[in-house]
């Protein structure tokens, strides 16, 4: 017997799920509808992405990351490679809305998301609350780790407008900054939460 | 990285197609072509130049693989459910702390927002010795483990007889044994659901290349936790603060008459090459008062009789009795 | 008119918001390694898999062959002899980097695989491998003496010994060394991640053999450097080799792994102290037998120096007799580089661990003998007003007297460095629309360098610092020396002084000293002002202390131990931004908490493979490590300008391990203080050995 096959398991959905943590019927409905698989490469593939609102096509090989492909050919090189495994912090962007390290996705498997990166917080030309929270509190010295912290920071006061120090702590724990900015980051962070309220 | 063809499987099936192998467990079969997740850990590996697939097979398109849900027996979370919406989810925190904390010490933020449930049960070990390219050991068809004589402080202290000191890095695979957990697996001759002790796998001199059970091909669609009474706790003791792996980690699910322990499952991690139940704790624990200074010292004794640790992991050993005190003190609300 | 600093000052000392802080939050600002062109090619190396080996062949044709692969090169100078893993053997450039990446695996090399030794004790136990045939491991020592220790160890009234280690600390600069190298006939340009830009420069028209008038360096901002950034690195030569084959610009920014192996690191130490004291507790005697490794160098010229093994005994204090005998130990690793402070924080933790155990076996308060033993009179005042500020008497108690498994304890340890700093030349336009251009050869680390010359202008033309345009960073402008030493604001800010007074004598000649600086500076027509400013004596010197309490809390069950409490008192000078002058020195803190607890390169005796090559397994603090940090500064704006970077950092390691000891009532004498080592100190391991 077989207590977890799959049509028991989209049984399950329509009785008893979680509000906002399975994904909506109508996407499960949308991924029905496609064929049954989709092959990409091994050579170079268009393929579209949405970084920052906007449509950006380009050629990668699959074996492209988020981030080669942002940096190195579409020059959005506000995200840095300084560990390329997923350690440090300094490639974060959002995708669809939570901070993930772009060094660890392909960038054909970002079809359909929403990417934001850190050219894409301003508004009108005037710095997002977070980032001139980070300015006003020096919250950076040679400033290479700092858009990852942005987009980390970002992230959470969009999820909690008031986090706690032990929240900004689980939140920015996943980027490194080698200068030791930390107290000032904090700084800044509780101040653009000030601001959020 | 090598050059790969990527396919996004939108079914099972499909998936299981792209994924199709020969069974014999070779290091080759095992790599040619992996399945995709959240790649926190099958990048690095192929960035690493530890394996260089030809298909990656993306099982996040798959229908009904990602979610959580509960019917009045168990709960079940499919494989591409991110460890950040276990981590989030209200509901698994009450009825299944253990769960919930153990996804809450996996990675950092940003790698709980990708990481599966899938990738996280079947990631490979975090052994310094394994992940360097330069490096020959068993695991990659070399001869011989080096971490036996060699810079093992974050080694196996139990089962150190076997050929591989390896340990497992999979938080929720500790709180799934201790909960009782299944795994739910599918392959081209079906499916079927292990048990959380079966699905993990000791490493043998003929076959040290697999962590887990499954064989070439076979997939983790899931895992279900029995709906019960118990309470239940994980925790882990890193270097640092944040974001770092286990030393030691321990969850336990129990419950109580009392002060009196009426039933327990108890589980080490980051001890052995898979997470370590302690039948013998367990079996003494029965029927005693949990928070008694004297029966704890004597579990935590207990939990630890049976290791041999290597030459620079010792220290693990008092970290382990520590855990084994402290994790049924949290289930039950203690403080430290 | 006079250059001194003025007494009433307007911007300096104040909080100042650095100049470029906007263009790091958004993306904007450019580093080495986010330089682009159109025919941008992208530079790899492949470095050696074997700590010690002989290369007998390179065979580049297959990688040449591939398509997308525009240069390749051989690593050069002594690149045949592998002296650690990691080593230089050939580079590519290619069009991405995934092909760049395939062409590296196409290079076939043939080694003839030698013996090596990693560590210390295999380094000299007899008939080890020697690294450089016919050298032995063991380097001669620097030996000092002074007075009659023996005679003096035998009439003291307490004496202690001990054993202390510091690990090889690695510089794990976030943005890795390299640079971009664009030649445009004879003439080379580079984008460097860079502490100088002017020794690239030179190091780049040596290696060439072009005049450093045809090499130009520029660095706008850069992603840290801790002081291994001063050359171009065997790195930025092969990048500029590549460029000039390829006919195109070449960026070469090394991965994570490489910049772990082979761009430097602090030296590791071994040292067996001994120390005496009267029954006043006047030290008396003192001995030092030590060692440590940089590697299988101290650092060369292209890599800036200062990498040696050899640190300062007894440190900052004075004993009438002494013996002291240190010998570097040549390893198959990768060579020392300085690193904040060279040699300083070893000899910091050494000596300021022997102190205390001398301090608490005498019974005396460590404070307490610190005091009747430090001679210098800043240190004598930073005692005493860091003890109030800390709460000394109120924290302190006996070692290992908490109850629990959790236990407090607080310490404390105290720094000297010599900084200084001169030689900066700055120019100064004044332009009829009232902008100001101030121009200096200098970089900026993440340090403020640019903010500081803003600053000065600032307050010398009664302006704000974001109205003046500082321009730095490249070898276009006038010279300055490289980054490092805590030389840099001593050395610029004087310059920019000096600069900015010419240029206000020569506008109140032309323009008269009436009216708003718009209205003057409108009348200055066609012909800006332009005045040059050399460093002078009297704006600035060398020389700071710094005492250090810390406050920890460690477990005894397993071993962890976390940092509460930081408080740093620091004389400085005159301070120039009070805001980033505490960025800098949270900044040196938090370097030795890692020093203290987590930095520590694993090297496997047994492939000779460095282990933990990334940031995974070698751990850097990060934001959930870190304390409460309280920083005060003694200004003292009489003796000028002076870099605090390096002290700041100093003594940290060494408070948080006293703290330890105070905390458990028992010593734990290797850092970084790991669970493993603090429950090994406990005892409570060693009973599991079997």
């Amino acid at each position: 017997m077989n207590p977890f096959s799959r049509r028991t398991f989209l049984k399950g959905i329509g009785t008893g799920a979680i509000a906002g943590v399975v994904r909506p019927l109508a996407a499960l409905a949308q991924d029905a509808a496609r064929a049954d698989s989709q092959k990409f490469g091994p050579g170079e593939v268009e393929i579209s992405l949405e970084i920052n609102g906007e449509k950006r096509t380009l050629k990668v090989e699959p074996r492209v990351t988020l981030l080669d492909a942002l940096r190195n050919r579409l020059a959005f090189t506000g995200a840095k490679e300084i560990c390329d495994r997923g350690t440090c912090g300094g490639c974060t962007v959002q995708v669809d809305g939570k901070p993930v390290y772009s060094c660890m996705l392909l960038a054909v498997d970002m079809i359909g998301r929403k990417i934001k990166t850190v050219e894409g917080l301003a508004r009108d030309g005037k710095l997002d609350p977070v980032q001139q929270a980070f300015v006003e509190q020096d919250a950076m010295m040679c400033g290479f780790c700092t858009p990852g912290f942005v987009m980390s920071a970002r992230a959470l006061l969009d999820r909690n407008v008031r986090p706690t120090r032990d929240q900004i702590n689980e939140a920015c724990a996943g980027n490194l900054c080698r200068c030791g900015a930390y107290p000032h980051i904090v700084a800044a962070i509780e101040k653009a939460s000030a601001k959020n309220a | 990285m090598n050059r790969f063809t990527f396919i996004n499987a939108y079914t099972a099936g499909a998936a299981l197609d792209a994924l199709k192998s020969d069974d014999a467990i070779t290091v080759e079969n095992l790599n040619r072509k992996r399945p995709l997740g959240g790649g926190s850990d099958l990048l690095a590996e192929i960035k690493e130049g530890l394996i260089a697939p030809d298909v990656v097979v993306n099982l996040k398109g798959i229908g009904g693989w990602n979610g959580i849900t509960f019917d009045s027996r168990e709960l079940r979370i499919g494989a591409t459910t991110t460890i950040a919406e276990i981590a989030d989810a209200a509901e698994i925190h009450q009825k299944f702390a253990a769960l919930a904390q153990a996804a809450h010490h996996v990675g950092s933020a940003q790698i709980r927002n990708v990481a599966t449930v899938g990738g996280n049960l079947c990631q490979r070990p975090r052994c310094w010795y394994f992940r360097n390219p330069d490096i020959a050991c068993l695991k990659k068809g070399g001869e011989g483990c080096p971490a036996s004589v060699g810079e093992n402080k974050y080694h196996s202290i139990f089962h150190n007889d076997a050929p591989c000191h390896i340990v497992s890095p999979s938080n929720l695979g500790v709180a799934l044994l201790a909960l009782d957990g299944k795994v739910n697996v599918t392959s081209p001759q079906g499916d079927r659901a292990v048990a959380a002790a079966d699905f993990f796998r000791l490493p043998t001199r003929e076959d040290p290349f697999r962590e887990t059970t499954l064989r070439p091909g076979e997939l983790v669609t899931g895992l279900s936790v029995p709906i019960t009474e118990s309470k239940s706790a994980y925790l882990q003791f890193s270097e640092k603060a944040e974001f770092d792996w286990a030393l030691v980690s321990a969850a336990v699910s129990l419950q109580m008459s009392g002060s009196n322990i009426t039933s327990i499952r108890l589980a080490l991690g980051a001890v052995a090459q898979v997470p370590w139940r302690l039948p013998a704790v367990e079996k003494y624990l029965m029927g005693k008062s949990a928070t008694d200074e004297t029966v704890l010292s004597k579990a935590a004794d207990l939990a630890v009789a049976e290791a041999q640790p290597l030459g620079k992991n010792a220290y693990k050993v008092t970290i382990a009795k520590t855990a084994v005190k402290r994790v049924i003190r949290q289930a039950l609300g203690i403080e430290v | 008119m006079d250059a001194a600093w003025p007494k009433d000052r307007k911007v300096l000392s104040t909080e100042v918001h650095r100049l470029d802080a906007a263009i790091k939050t958004d993306g904007r600002a450019k580093y080495a390694y986010d330089i682009q062109f159109p025919d941008l090619l992208y530079g790899r190396i492949l470095r050696s898999p074997h700590a010690s080996a002989v290369v007998k062949s390179v065979n580049l044709e297959k990688a040449k062959a591939l398509p997308g692969v525009k240069a390749v090169a051989l690593a050069g100078g002594d690149s045949k002899n592998i002296r650690f893993a990691g080593q230089e053997v050939a580079a590519v450039a290619a069009i991405s980097k995934q092909v760049a990446d395939d062409a590296l695996k196409l290079i076939e090399v043939e080694y003839e695989v030698r013996p090596h030794v990693v560590n210390i004790e295999a380094a000299r136990r007899e008939g080890a491998p020697e690294v450089f045939d016919g050298f032995g491991n063991a380097q001669p020592p620097k030996a000092t003496r002074r007075g009659d220790p023996e005679a003096a160890f035998a009439s003291a009234a307490a004496i202690v010994e001990g054993e202390f280690r510091t690990p090889v600390q690695l510089h794990t600069c976030l943005e890795t060394h390299g640079l971009t190298a664009k030649w445009d006939g004879d003439e080379l340009t580079v984008w460097a991640s860079t502490q100088g830009v002017f020794s690239v420069r030179e190091g780049l028209a040596k290696n060439f053999k072009v005049p450093e008038s045809k090499v130009r360096c520029i660095c706008e901002v850069m992603g840290g450097g801790f002081g291994s950034k001063f050359g171009p690195g065997v790195e930025g030569g092969l990048a500029a080799r590549l460029a000039q084959d390829a006919g195109a610009p070449v960026k070469m920014l090394l991965d994570r792994k490489s910049e772990f192996l082979a761009v430097g690191n602090r030296p590791s130490t071994i040292q067996k102290l001994k120390l005496a004291a009267d029954k006043d507790g006047k030290l008396t005697a003192f001995s030092c037998e030590g060692t440590g490794t940089a590697g299988f160098s101290g650092g060369g010229v292209s890599a800036g120096g200062g990498g040696g093994v050899v640190w300062p005994a007894p440190y900052i204090y004075t004993v009438p007799n002494h013996d002291v005998s240190i010998s570097g130990t040549t390893t198959n690793g990768g060579a020392g580089r300085a690193f904040r402070a060279p040699q300083h924080p070893p000899a910091s933790f050494g000596m300021e661990s022997i102190m205390d155990m001398l301090a608490y076996k005498m019974g005396i308060d460590p404070v307490d003998f610190r005091l009747r033993n430090d001679p210098s009179e800043v240190r004598q005042r930073e005692y005493k007003e860091g003890a109030e500020k800390f709460g000394w008497k109120d924290k302190w108690h006996a070692p290992g007297s908490d109850r629990g498994p959790l236990k407090r304890g607080v310490g404390l340890a105290s720094a000297a460095w010599g900084g200084g700093g001169k030689g900066s030349k700055a120019e100064v336009v004044i332009n009829s629309d009232g902008s100001v251009e101030v121009r200096c050869g200098t970089q900026d680390l993440g340090t403020g360098s640019r903010t500081v010359v803003a600053i000065v202008a600032a307050e010398t033309f009664g302006l704000r610092p974001d109205q003046i345009t500082a321009r730095i960073g490249d070898t276009n402008l006038p010279f300055s020396g490289g980054s490092g030493g805590s030389t840099t604001s001593a050395s610029v800010a004087p310059a920019v002084r000096v600069a900015c007074i010419n240029a206000l004598e020569e506008l109140n000649k032309r323009v008269g000293e009436n009216g708003s600086w718009q209205e003057r500076t409108a009348k200055l027509g066609m012909t800006p002002i332009t005045a040059q400013g050399d460093w002078q004596p009297g704006l600035s010197s060398s020389g700071a202390g710094g005492v250090q309490f810390a406050q920890v809390e460690v477990d005894t069950e397993t071993g962890q131990v976390r940092v509460l409490k930081v408080t740093c008192i620091q004389d400085c000078g005159l301070v120039v931004n009070r805001l980033g002058a505490r960025s800098q020195a949270n900044g040196g803190i938090i370097q030795g908490i890692g020093y203290a607890l987590f930095e520590e390169r694993v090297m496997d005796d047994g492939t000779g493979l460095m282990l933990n090559s990334n940031f995974e397994t070698y751990k850097i603090p990060n934001i959930a490590d870190i304390p409460e940090i309280d920083v005060t500064f003694l200004d003292m704006p009489e003796r000028g300008v002076i870099g605090i970077g390096e002290p700041v950092h100093i003594p940290t390691a060494a408070a948080i391990a006293n703290a330890v000891f105070n905390a458990i009532g028992v010593r734990v004498t290797e850092l970084p203080m790991t669970p493993a080592r603090v429950l090994a100190a406990l005892g409570q391991a060693k009973a599991h050995n079997v």
